[in-house]
């Protein structure tokens, strides 16, 4: 978030400007792709083999019939069951991952080419000693002046060892509530309904999501090996997040050096700042190899990490909120003229104390994508 | 309309003043006092002769005769000598008085055809005699000379006539003036001690002499026997002025200089600005073969070379980040440059140790009789420049150039925090004195700074600086052989400070020092040949700061970073030789010693395996200054001229150079933070060759020149970046580089009409640049082994360039800009990981972005053009990108809403108006 700043004082500085554009491509390269991981966690583990698939699409393209065996270093190893397509997964009672231990992969596809995964181990974990936030701003692409909102970071402890290196991924889970109150509303024949359970139930939700973006530390380069002070995502007021209480889950992975690097790359290829220096984008490669061909390309990563996980509520804060709202009548002629062109039911709602006609949407949480259910943690 | 009848009436005025007063004889003056108006009535009344001049163009003066029988002429010179005026007769009768002109003449030779129209006399004498009107006619108006005497030599089928060129104002020497003789239509060039000779049979010829930025003159010479002619050239009073290129008229066909260009800035007013900031520097990516990344990307990329393999000169001193900005300015101010060479081609022996180009900037020098002082105001920067003599005697000068930027106080006009807290400032001097010692020694001193700060809210504050001084003496052993010598001390020096995040803040320094020392000599062995031999001697020393915590809050580890120094010598000669009229030649050969010193640590990798720290075998430590590794290579230039005929020429040339320090960059664009590094015991120096062949032909008149050149290029070594390579925090660079070949070829169509109203080129090039970077040894390689298109390939690029005078003071000038996109590595495919989405690309620069169009326009008015008063004003007003194209710089990718999406960034998409105020105190010539 704090990038888009940059952005924007550069663009008044040196009038430029920035739009977007759909990404198209003539060339689609079909690649293999290796997405799973073990950890110090209880299994089952689960490796996905996907194919890559064109750039403006989402399609996810599994691969089937493959088979993937794990390794670990004491000589054990397991194949795994492929229970969706392209998802293999390995038994609830197989092999678990131990701290110390080191593991890898090997892959055969239908026409019975081997790829394989260095050995890599599974290391000592460094414990998280917090997450917090701060009071932050930002400056929004839609508003020439600042956005006030909570900046998270994390710290941890110190580490016994030097070269540490960090992959956090952030879940967020807010509660919220629906535009406005629902008052009554009004069916075909003109009948008013108050206190209709069905509808206002549908006041507040819980919204889970996965934060886009994976963040990056090591202590390689430190003269302590502690992260201090290492900025999370940026949560703006913009948003609903932090209008009724927020939690994150932050899950820590202790990776290898070279998957560090890889996950480092990718964070500054998509970078936005990446614009005035212009890295060269480039293939971070896995560490996947075909066996007899090592040129070939095999996109992503046979995880192993050590995996530590922690939990925070965040309260509303006292801030300015800048959310957009559903649109609601309040003018009398105006909603006689809406009744006249459009099809009952009608949904009242109340608005700065009086009365307007809104959309089931105005009342109605999980349009915003929310469930009514509040998970079992909150 | 109106000034071409004004020509025809001074036409018709000479001859009717010629068939009426033929006679010829000398007036003499009476002892008497009175005014002019008195004096010329009388005298007019009591002799037969006439005077013209402009009507109040001339003071009422005293006259003041002191003795009887005083000659008319040197009466009237006295008189005027105090105001400008100069005196000039034709020996039949008529004084013409003109401010700062005078010609002796010889008319009736001029004007052939008797044309015997009958004009009032009154009307005729209020002729215009403003500067424009009369430059157009200087060429016509011819001294007649006799040279020798009839006793001595008469009988000598062969003499010699010689002497020199100088400038008329300061008695400067006037190096590769050309002198024509058109009877003969032979050419010759004075050396650079303003020196020439011709061998001549007897006889009466018209000599014509020319030089860049002076008027041209005519001698209607009657040669008896061997004797000597000065040539006094006067300084063009440029009142309206564009930015000229080329040498001279004939330059095109006649020199044997391929890809050459000398861009001289008596004004650049008439440039398209940018923010406000006419840039001469910047004309040079309006010729064919130069292009840049993109707006903000400094340095040049010619002929398919990356930026480093360009260097910029300046009175000799090396300056290694010519950019203010991120490459929207040049470091260096227009108004303090008088003019720059450019060879892209055939490189002058006396450089070496950069493959693909020479900038070669020369400083304005100071004027040795006035003080005069100009100021420029524009929107982002202003400019001061104050330059004068320093002794009475108009022997030595000064100058003194200053711009600086108020950005800042732009960006915190803005009503917003984080712009406010950015800053971006730059600075810009420089100092050159000159001394004339004797006639036979010359010493200059420059002595040129820089400096930017920028702190964009990245995170990362930036300063970077260029400072320097050169010294440089000329002497003049003897009209045949004269030597420069020159002592160089340049710095570029730069120091980053990251505070994005807090615990890894850090700041980093970079310090290169460039001593070198020069001696170079030209001997003209004879007017056919000229030799060019010299020794230089360079110290390099590069100090990588260490990386250290930006502050307390910091647990950034120091990492120590070892500096390098290298010393190289070299020897050059060169010889250019006119075998024929036709046919000249020109050959060269440069023996470099190169030498990489200590102190330093050098790792042994293991043999044929890739350069990474995991296959270090062995560590050497070299104590200061040990030798630790040498070269010596030969570079080469050999390049001929073929005239077909006076107006086409066919050259072509062969040129071999190598390169030991270059840039170290991960990125596409260049930036001023990029550190330099030295060829060590593991990157062997870049070695370039470049076959050149072109054709060169003039039409009308010399008015239009075209030409064709060809060129195919080969580095071999040349120094690529592995993906993802770091340099911030890598104590071993040799880690991410690989040394691979680069390839580019192309042609370069030029057309360009000098010498008039309207004035400009326009070209064309085709260009392909392929890098090969692949080490079959130790499997190390970029984009599998395949080649691909230099970052900076761009195949196709049309500029055009036009100044219309539209009127004395009024001019507008034009540029049309079209090149094809930069490559780019674009999204082939897209996949996940940990839910992830991530973006798989093309190979490496297997895309391109859209193709590059812009106009510019501007237009410039000037102030009063009266030659004397106060202060001379002119205001010019730029239009940039009139059409207000988004042509992109590049293009960024981001994770949007669990999405990729992709951003176009384009820089300067819109149009930019810009206004910029000159203003010159003591309205001198130049």
């Amino acid at each position: 978030m704090k990038i888009r700043v940059t952005l924007l004082v550069l663009s008044i500085l040196i009038l430029g400007c920035r739009d977007e554009f759909i990404l198209e491509s003539d060339i689609y390269d079909q690649i293999m792709v290796v997405d799973g991981m073990i950890s110090n966690e209880p299994g089952p583990y689960t490796i996905y083999l996907s194919q890559t698939a064109p750039v403006n699409s989402d399609a996810n393209i599994p691969l089937e019939d493959y088979i993937v065996t794990l390794y670990d270093n004491t000589g054990k190893y397991e194949i795994l069951s492929e229970t969706e397509s392209g998802k293999y997964v390995t038994f609830t009672g197989g092999i678990q991952g131990i701290i110390g231990n080191k593991y890898s992969i090997s892959i055969i596809n239908p026409d019975g080419v081997e790829y394989l995964s260095d050995f890599q181990e599974l290391k000592q974990p460094v414990e998280l000693e917090s997450v917090y936030h701060e009071i932050d701003t930002t400056v929004s692409i839609n508003y020439p002046y600042k956005i006030p909102g909570y900046q998270f970071y994390i710290d941890t402890k110190s580490s016994s060892t030097q070269d540490n290196y960090f992959l956090w991924d952030i879940t967020e889970t807010f509660e919220y509530d629906s535009d406005y109150r629902f008052e009554y509303y009004e069916n075909r024949l003109g009948m008013t309904f108050y206190n209709v359970p069905s509808l206002l139930k549908l006041k507040t939700c819980w919204k889970t999501q996965k934060v886009n973006s994976i963040f990056t530390g090591n202590t390689s380069n430190l003269s302590i090996p502690q992260i201090t002070h290492q900025p999370l995502h940026f949560v703006s007021t913009e948003t609903k997040k932090l209008s009724k209480r927020y939690s994150i889950l932050l899950t820590q992975y202790m990776i290898g050096e070279k998957e560090y690097k890889y996950w480092q790359e990718m964070e500054e290829i998509l970078s936005e700042k990446n614009f005035l220096v212009a890295t060269q984008p480039y293939n971070v490669t896995g560490n996947i190899q075909n066996v007899n061909n090592p040129n070939e390309k095999v996109y992503g990563y046979f995880t192993v990490a050590t995996v530590s996980k922690t939990r925070i509520f965040v309260d509303r804060p006292s801030l300015d909120f800048y959310f957009g709202t559903c649109n609601v009548l309040v003018n009398v002629l105006e909603i006689v003229d809406f009744q006249k062109f459009n099809d009952a039911p009608f949904y009242f709602v109340e608005i700065d104390g009086g009365i307007g006609l809104g959309s089931l949407n105005c009342i109605d949480c999980t349009s915003e994508g929310g469930i009514l259910v509040k998970p079992y943690f909150w | 309309m109106k000034s071409i009848i004004k020509h025809h009436f001074f036409f018709i005025f000479i001859i009717l003043t010629n068939s009426l007063y033929s006679q010829e004889k000398d007036i003499y003056i009476k002892t008497q006092n009175s005014n002019w108006n008195n004096f010329s009535e009388n005298i007019e009344a009591e002799n037969n002769v006439r005077f013209f001049y402009k009507q109040n163009s001339i003071p009422n003066v005293e006259i003041i005769v002191k003795k009887d029988s005083v000659l008319l002429q040197r009466v009237l010179k006295e008189s005027f000598s105090s105001t400008g005026i100069k005196v000039s007769y034709d020996g039949k009768g008529n004084y013409f008085l003109f401010k700062n002109f005078s010609f002796s003449s010889d008319i009736e030779n001029l004007f052939v055809k008797n044309q015997t129209n009958q004009i009032m006399h009154g009307e005729i004498k209020d002729i215009d005699t403003d500067g424009e009107y009369l430059k157009t006619y200087q060429d016509f108006i011819s001294e007649s000379v006799v040279i020798g005497t009839n006793g001595n030599g008469n009988g000598k089928k062969i003499v010699k006539l010689s002497g020199y060129v100088t400038n008329a104002s300061d008695g400067d020497i006037i190096p590769q003036a050309r002198l024509m003789i058109n009877e003969l239509n032979t050419n010759t060039m004075s050396n650079m001690s303003g020196y020439y000779e011709i061998l001549i049979t007897p006889g009466t010829y018209t000599l014509i002499a020319y030089s860049l930025g002076m008027y041209n003159r005519n001698y209607k010479i009657t040669v008896l026997s061997d004797g000597k002619l000065n040539i006094p050239l006067k300084t063009k009073s440029f009142l309206l002025e564009e930015a000229v290129v080329s040498a001279n008229r004939n330059h095109n066909v006649r020199s044997t200089s391929m890809g050459f260009e000398k861009i001289t800035a008596k004004s650049i007013k008439e440039l398209p600005v940018v923010l406000g900031e006419p840039d001469i520097i910047k004309v040079a990516l309006l010729l064919p073969g130069v292009q840049t990344i993109g707006e903000i990307s400094s340095g040049f990329n010619v002929r398919g070379s990356p930026a480093d393999q360009t260097m910029f000169y300046i009175n000799d001193l090396p300056i290694y980040n010519s950019s203010h900005l991120f490459g929207l300015y040049t470091t260096f101010s227009s108004d303090a440059i008088n003019a720059f060479e450019f060879y892209k081609s055939n490189i002058p022996i006396e450089y070496g140790g950069h493959l693909s180009s020479i900038f070669n900037i020369e400083a304005k020098k100071g004027n040795k009789e006035n003080f005069s002082a100009r100021a420029g105001i524009g929107p982002f920067s202003s400019r001061l420049l104050i330059e004068g003599p320093m002794q009475r005697d108009s022997s030595s000068s000064f100058l003194i150039s200053y711009r600086s930027t108020y950005s800042d106080w732009i960006l915190n006009k803005i009503d917003n925090v984080d712009i406010k807290n950015s800053s971006a400032t730059f600075y810009d001097a420089l100092m050159n004195f000159s001394f004339q010692l004797n006639e036979k020694n010359k010493l200059d001193l420059f002595l040129y700074g820089s400096n930017d700060k920028s702190d964009l809210t990245f995170g990362i504050r930036n300063t970077y600086t260029n400072t320097g001084g050169s010294i440089k003496w000329t002497h003049i052993f003897n009209k045949k052989l004269v030597s420069e010598f020159d002592i160089v001390k340049s710095q570029y020096y730069y120091n980053a400070e990251s505070y994005e995040i807090i615990y890894l803040g850090y700041k980093n320094s970079f310090e290169l020092n460039h001593n070198e020392a020069k001696l170079k000599f030209r001997y003209f062995l004879n007017d056919k040949q000229t030799i060019n031999f010299g020794i230089n001697a360079k110290l390099y020393n590069l100090n990588y700061g260490d990386l250290l915590p930006l502050n307390e809050s910091s647990s950034i580890k120091p990492i120590e970073f070892e500096s390098e120094k290298a010393f190289t010598s070299s020897l050059f000669i060169s010889d250019t030789w006119d075998i024929t009229n036709r046919l000249s030649f020109e050959g060269g050969i440069r023996a470099t010693y190169y030498s990489f010193l200590g102190p330093k640590t050098v790792f042994t990798y293991q043999e044929n395996t890739p350069k990474e720290i995991d296959n270090i075998t062995d560590t050497v430590s070299y104590g200061k200054n040990d030798f630790i590794n040498d070269n010596i290579d030969f570079d080469f230039r050999i390049s001929g001229k073929y005239e077909l005929n006076p107006t086409f020429s066919v050259k072509a040339s062969y040129n071999s150079l190598h390169q030991y320090i270059f840039m170290l960059s991960n990125t596409v664009s260049v930036s001023p933070t990029n550190k330099w590094k030295l060829s060590d015991p593991h990157l062997d120096p870049m070695k370039g060759e470049q076959y050149s062949l072109g054709f060169y032909k003039n039409l009308w008149r010399d008015k239009i020149e075209t030409s064709v050149e060809l060129y195919y290029k080969l580095v071999e070594n040349q120094v690529e970046y592995k993906d993802g390579a770091d340099f911030i925090t890598n104590q071993f660079p040799e880690t991410a580089i690989i040394q691979g070949d680069l390839k580019s070829y192309g042609i370069e169509i030029m057309i360009k009409k000098n010498f008039s109203k309207l004035n400009g080129w326009i070209n064309y090039s085709y260009s392909k640049a392929e890098v090969t970077a692949l080490n079959p040894l130790t499997g190390e390689m970029n984009n599998q082994g395949n080649s691909y298109a230099a970052n900076y390939d761009r195949p196709h690029a049309v500029n055009l360039t036009l100044n219309y005078k539209v009127s004395k003071r009024v001019s507008l000038s034009t540029n049309v800009v079209y090149s094809t996109g930069r490559p780019v590595t674009y999204p082939t495919s897209i996949y996940y990981q940990k839910g992830i989405q991530i973006i798989g690309v093309s190979g490496r620069n297997e895309y391109r972005l859209p193709d590059y169009f812009r106009t510019d326009l501007s237009i410039n008015f000037e102030g009063s053009l009266k030659k004397h008063k106060f202060a001379h004003s002119s205001l010019s007003i730029g239009l940039y990108n009139l059409t207000a194209r988004k042509n992109v710089y590049s293009i960024v990718f981001q994770n949007e809403e669990g999405k990729i999406s992709g951003y176009k960034i384009s820089i300067l998409g819109t149009i930019i108006p810009s206004i910029n105020y000159n203003l010159k105190f003591g309205n001198y010539e130049n």
